[in-house]
């Protein structure tokens, strides 16, 4: 490659194209040009980063916790996050023999002083990926959610140790411009908020000499400095606050306001969770369909990976259920009876709204007909609220998903006699189900019959995975698309492929006893029992994101439930079906992995 | 292991009785299969010509055809007997214990 | 492994040795209309099949659209996997040659499933186990037993899959004009590939349609010979013991000693409870009354294939023996006998063509190949998930495996034992199919059966007594076999009928008498006096065990194995 060449594929990867020609000159002098073999480790949590890499030839993955996080091939660059803060959680490991320029670290932060690309290092990640996005540099695979707790604005947190009276310590708060102050004792932090100061000093008339203890409350809830900003938001919205203290080594290093992250993710999660909270008539959550809608898109358009926003909705859902919940049934009824939802509600993979699957069990010994009617009425608040009806009926105004735990007991039994048609499905939604209110045990209590009941059947969990294979991926022999022709020559991708992967992974669940419902931990579980090998998990869990985002757009496209699931393979970019062809590889693996795992063959 | 439900069923007559029906049955019908088969066999070590009488005088078929063609059918019978019994009478035995053992 | 090595030698050294006398593989011209018939109907066969799964999965629910397989349905699969190339090409040339006594064969194939349904179908069922290996190592030691269990399945499996191929390979010698051992290395590179791309297909439904096929095609050829007699069987038989002679409607030469019968009937009776492949068939229903019914119909489809077969034969004697057209005449002018072309297992074949002319020809071989794809692929299957699951999954990896490398082991086993099949299936070129499946049913009856009935019903059965007994019961049916006529007589000594009993160092064709009685009173006196903990731990869990295998009730609880 000549120094022109060379110079031309420096500019052309952003944001060196944005240096000055003197600059990139002065650059190209000091770019050395590197070789590692495969399997190189270029940088760990160990091992610090020396250099910027800009790949030539040759391609790097870049692991977290052993998962696939990020793919860099031919004019990529990495890592500047690692060169700028000197750590990095990822594992850059070489994957094809790896030519690429170096541009050493002194030089990198020499660089930095130039305004253009500094900004763009130093830009918090929704911008830069929208930078990227513009740059068609990147895929939609990126995850959005690299952002850590570290990455974010932390207020300071106002520490005081327990014997500081009150005043002293609204003293300290405003001068360090806190929003609320941490009572430190001999073991654990407790909080005050303004919240407690209203209700106990102004209205409960406590002294403001009196020691500040008396008025902190001690449910802290806290998040770690390395933890994702995901997390710390799903915390908020399940634990409904407006701040988590965040440790770091178990030292509070700071407070993270909801308002900051909010205006990070940019999104209005908060508004619906507090329209939820505050809501006590129905009317007052109507219209929050929409709300989630909007929220599923701008997650979307930012790039957060499906399997996070589905979880978020998730959340969201379960407090709208308690909500109606708590309306429809009696506190003392409560007690005798637990609320599950099953099928992609409780995988927790529901995105749009396309179906609801809920059940009741009811305490052995407790009249079954109390229920009647709070779960009649729960049933129509749902339908109001915009859940759409099951057309299977799996819902609690049927008296079939409303039943005592014995009951369900026997129908477990059926479904071990005769795996077909209804019992099938019934036992496949059964097997995700998650609680949501009341008594919890009663759940889990049919769980752990189940995994009994079920204990080395062979044959019957054959017949339950059998349904993995009942439709063809489509995909041709040439790797082609196989179009349905009755759907416009469209690709069925939950027919294709997502309930493949769903049900397979279901199957072996079951067999395996494990307790998780979402399709991705199950499937890292059942890496940890060493069922599945790391590569092929990886595999899995790449395939169900991309097939799950690309139903994502499809979803939010349709005009009707039935297009849900239906792509126009045409209106996909290239990557996207490069992405997809691959994807359908996996479940085809998978798939011949059940097959072989429970003797399908001989069953089918 | 659970003891209990191992002793419990046990002493479920329901049990008993499925065992000992079936078992006799299942027995029964088994000997019924070898004592035929191993006539037939036996007839042909010892015998052979025994099988090989014509039917009648002027006929060149044998008696071992029909009695081969016999035994074929013996055995399917055979297995339609055990099936339809089966399908009711032990069906509904197991049937019954499966519910005990849920009562308790 | 020790086996396997002696028997790659014995074949190499046959091999060249069956060059001497290559005069008797007969090439004949090529007949062009029946290979496209037969070109024609595999493809409709793969068809109708590929129609007939996809059929059942129209329906618009995710979890109905699998659909449930009948009894009925079920039994037709299993008479399907039956009816194999030993069955339909084997039984109707022992009749073609020898008359009444291939009717002394189907009986004893088919008197086994009255036996499985009585003593084995339930309980296999009702512990949920799929093979074997899985019901005997449910209260014994893992380890000891899948290993033995392992030898037992590879070894029924390779004499299994031995007649198969030798079959398939003399239906493409006789239809194609080829060399035997090319035939034979065509159908194995077919048979290997056929596994290992049609891993997922639906064998159920091959196993349905072509064992539909093949009872529409047989029935065909019975009626059609049938009428020539105006249906009266009289008439047929007294035509055939015109052109043969009247030894044919009698029990012969094939079992003409007490011991080789009760030996023979020994192997037919138990062996199908044995064989590999077969047990998995109880689980393709989905409850216990639709398995009971499938056992039912399958013993019907399969009886009645063995009366049509019977009739076949006697069709084949009396339209193809001495019927210049289906003879190799260089032979006959040579010695005045009447050999057919391909050998006296084609009768079937050359009687289609002489019912049904050139499209007849070529849909019977057609089906008759199908069928041993079919077969065979359910096999190998078989035979590699005892080697990858069995063997190295359990035994050499503890358990400590992951699925995929498994899986890439048996994609490996099904390559060695397609290679394994062809050397063999070129070995044994001379046998009989028939008796070939009959060592198959011997090895099934002596190494498998004693374990799996014992285990299920004898409370006293420990891992000792089953590994022991079973070890010897496996290996004195091996041992007997190889120094029996038939291979140390016919193989290793190239001999014939007489000379060959003779030359044998072991002078009984089958070895079950012996092996059989040898395995259960090696299990017997080895688990009586098995007083280790262990034994005793084994022996009470049989209560639990059996509980489950009457009633179906898991009383195990959760810490099992």
């Amino acid at each position: 490659m000549s120094i022109f060449e060379q110079r031309k594929l420096i500019e052309s990867i952003h944001p060196f194209g944005l240096l000055s020609p003197s600059v990139l000159d002065d650059l190209m002098e000091k770019m050395d040009i590197a070789y590692y073999p495969k399997g190189t480790l270029l940088i760990s949590k160990t091992l610090s980063s020396i250099a910027f890499y800009i790949i030539i030839k040759g391609s790097v993955t870049e692991f977290i916790d052993d998962e696939v996080y990020n793919f860099y091939s031919s004019g990529d660059s990495f890592d500047a996050d690692a060169l700028l803060y000197g750590k990095t959680e990822g594992r850059f490991v070489v994957d094809e023999d790896l030519i690429c320029y170096e541009i050493k670290k002194d030089d990198f932060l020499t660089l930095l002083e130039n305004k253009d690309v500094q900004s763009y290092f130093l830009q918090d990640f929704i911008t830069r990926h929208q930078q990227l996005k513009e740059y068609h540099n990147q895929s939609d695979l990126t995850p959005f959610l690299i952002s850590k707790v570290s990455d974010i604005y932390l207020h300071n947190a106002c520490i005081v140790n327990s014997g500081t009276s009150i005043y002293n310590a609204l003293l300290k708060q405003k001068e360090l411009k806190a929003s609320v102050i941490l009572v430190k004792n001999e073991t654990a932090y407790a909080i005050v908020t303004d919240t407690n100061l209203k209700e106990c000093v102004l209205l409960g008339k406590i002294s403001v000499d009196e020691s500040i203890e008396k008025i902190a409350s001690k449910t802290l809830i806290s998040i770690d400095y390395n933890d994702f900003l995901f997390n710390a938001l799903l915390l908020m919205t399940q634990k409904s606050v407006k701040r988590v203290v965040v440790t770091h080594d178990g030292e509070v290093v700071g407070i993270l306001e909801q308002l900051d992250l909010l205006s990070y993710f940019a999104n209005h999660s908060h508004l619906v969770m507090v329209q939820i909270e505050k809501a006590t008539t129905l009317d007052d959550l109507k219209n929050l369909q929409k709300e989630l809608r909007n929220i599923i898109i701008s997650l979307d358009a930012k790039g957060v990976k499906v399997r996070y926003i589905t979880k978020l909705i998730a959340t969201l859902n379960a407090k709208i259920y308690k909500k109606l919940f708590d309306i429809c049934v009696s506190e003392e009824l409560q007690q005798s009876c637990v609320l599950i939802v099953m099928g992609s509600e409780g995988r927790e993979e529901q995105s749009i709204k396309t179906d609801q699957d809920n059940a009741l069990i009811i305490k052995d010994g407790v009249d079954v007909e109390v229920f009647k009617e709070p779960m009649m009425r729960l049933n129509r608040y749902l339908l109001d609220l915009g859940f759409p009806p099951c057309a299977g009926d799996v819902m609690v105004s049927n008296p079939f998903w409303r039943q005592s735990e014995s009951e369900y007991k026997k129908l477990i039994d059926i479904w071990i006699e005769s795996l077909y048609g209804e019992n099938l499905q019934n036992l496949s939604i059964f097997l995700d189900a998650k609680a949501l209110c009341g008594d919890e045990t009663l759940l889990e209590n049919l769980k752990s019959y189940l995994h009994v009941s079920f204990q080395s059947r062979d044959d019957v969990l054959a017949h339950l995975a059998k349904a993995a294979l009942s439709f063809e991926t489509p995909l041709s022999l040439f790797s082609g698309f196989v179009l349905e022709k009755k759907h416009e020559n469209k690709l069925d991708l939950k027919k294709g492929g997502i309930f493949a992967l769903v049900h397979g992974v279901r199957s072996l669940s079951l067999e395996y006893k494990i307790d998780a419902t979402n399709t991705i931990e199950r499937i890292k579980a059942l890496n940890n029992k060493g069922i599945f090998d790391k590569t092929f998990a990886t595999e899995l869990i790449e395939c169900f994101d991309t097939l799950s985002s690309i139903r994502l757009q499809a979803m939010l496209e349709a005009k009707s439930v039935d297009e849900m699931n239906y792509i126009n393979p045409k209106k996909l970019q290239k990557i996207e079906i490069d992405l997809l062809k691959d994807s359908f590889k996996v479940v085809n693996k998978l798939k011949k992995f059940l097959a072989f795992h429970f003797h399908l063959n001989m069953v089918s | 292991m659970r003891k209990e439900l191992v002793e419990q069923i046990k002493n479920d007559p329901n049990y008993q009785e499925l065992v000992a029906k079936r078992s006799s049955f299942s027995i029964i019908l088994t000997v019924a299969m070898l004592v035929v088969y191993f006539a037939f066999i036996l007839t042909i070590a010892f015998d052979p010509k025994l099988l090989g009488t014509p039917l009648s005088s002027d006929s060149v078929t044998t008696i071992g055809i029909p009695i081969g063609m016999g035994v074929i059918v013996f055995a399917f019978v055979l297995t339609g007997i055990y099936t339809k019994r089966a399908n009711s009478e032990f069906d509904d035995l197991a049937n019954k214990i499966k519910n005990s053992v849920k009562d308790n | 492994m020790q086996r396997a090595l002696t028997f790659l030698i014995l074949s190499a050294l046959t091999l060249f040795a069956s060059d001497a006398i290559q005069g008797e593989v007969q090439k004949q011209g090529l007949n062009m209309s029946a290979i496209v018939m037969f070109f024609i109907f595999v493809g409709a066969t793969l068809g109708i099949t590929y129609w007939a799964a996809k059929r059942t999965k129209s329906a618009k629910d995710f979890y109905t659209a699998g659909g449930g397989i009948t009894g009925f349905q079920n039994g037709m699969a299993i008479a399907g996997d039956y009816m194999s190339a030993a069955s339909f090409l084997g039984i109707s040339g022992l009749v073609y040659s020898k008359g009444y006594d291939g009717l002394i064969y189907s009986i004893g194939f088919l008197v086994g499933w009255p036996i499985i349904l009585f003593m084995i179908a339930e309980p296999l069922r009702n512990l949920g186990k799929y093979t074997f290996a899985d019901v005997a190592s449910y209260r014994l030691k893992q380890g000891p037993i899948r290993t033995l269990a392992a030898f037992g399945s590879i070894t029924t499996v390779i004499l299994y899959l031995i007649a198969q191929i030798v079959g398939s390979g003399k239906l493409i010698q006789l239809l194609f004009g080829l060399q035997y051992e090319m035939a034979v290395v065509l159908v194995g590179v077919l048979m290997v590939l056929y596994v290992t791309f049609g891993g997922m297909l639906a064998t159920t439904w091959v196993q349905i349609v072509k064992a539909f096929l093949l009872l529409a095609g047989a029935t065909f050829m019975a009626v059609a010979v049938m009428a020539h007699y105006d249906f009266s069987f009289g008439s047929l038989f007294s035509h055939a013991t015109e052109l043969k002679d009247a030894s044919i409607m009698s029990p012969g030469k094939l079992v003409s000693d007490p011991i080789s019968a009760i030996s023979l009937a020994i192997a037919l009776m138990f062996g199908t409870a044995g064989l590999p492949h077969i047990l998995m068939r109880f689980f393709t229903v989905s409850d216990a009354k639709e398995a009971r019914k499938s056992v039912f119909y399958a013993t019907g489809f399969i009886g009645y294939f063995y009366i049509l077969t019977f009739i076949i034969g006697f069709g084949a004697i009396v339209m193809v023996f001495q019927n210049p057209q289906y003879l190799d005449m260089a032979k006959h002018a040579v010695d005045g006998k009447f050999p057919i072309l391909g050998g006296n297992d084609m009768a079937a074949i050359h009687l289609s063509h002489a019912v049904g002319g050139d499209f007849f020809l070529g849909f019977i071989s057609a089906v008759a190949f199908a069928t041993i794809l079919a077969v065979v692929s359910g096999l190998t299957l078989a035979g590699a998930s005892a080697i990858s699951h069995d063997l190295y999954a359990s035994v050499w990896k503890k358990g400590q495996v992951d699925g995929m490398a498994e899986m890439r082991v048996s994609k490996i086993a099904t390559v060695a034992l397609g290679i394994v099949a062809i050397i063999l299936g070129i070995a044994f070129e001379k046998q009989n199919i028939a008796f070939v499946v009959g060592l198959a049913f011997a090895i099934a009856a002596s190494a498998n059966f004693p374990i799996l009935f014992l285990s299920m019903y004898w409370r006293k059965l420990t891992t000792r007594g089953a590994v022991i007994g079973g070890s010897l019961g496996l290996l004195t049916a091996v041992v007997l076999v190889i120094l029996g006529p038939s291979v140390w007589g016919e193989i290793v000594m190239g001999l014939k009928d007489k000379e060959a009993v003779a030359a044998a160092i072991f002078p009984y064709k089958y070895p079950a008498l012996f092996s059989v009685t040898v395995a259960f009173v090696g299990i017997w006196f080895f688990s009586i006096t098995d007083k280790s903990e262990s034994a005793k731990a084994e022996q009470e869990a049989f209560e639990a065990q059996f509980i489950r295998s009457q009633t179906g009730i898991g009383a195990e609880g959760a810490s099992e194995h």
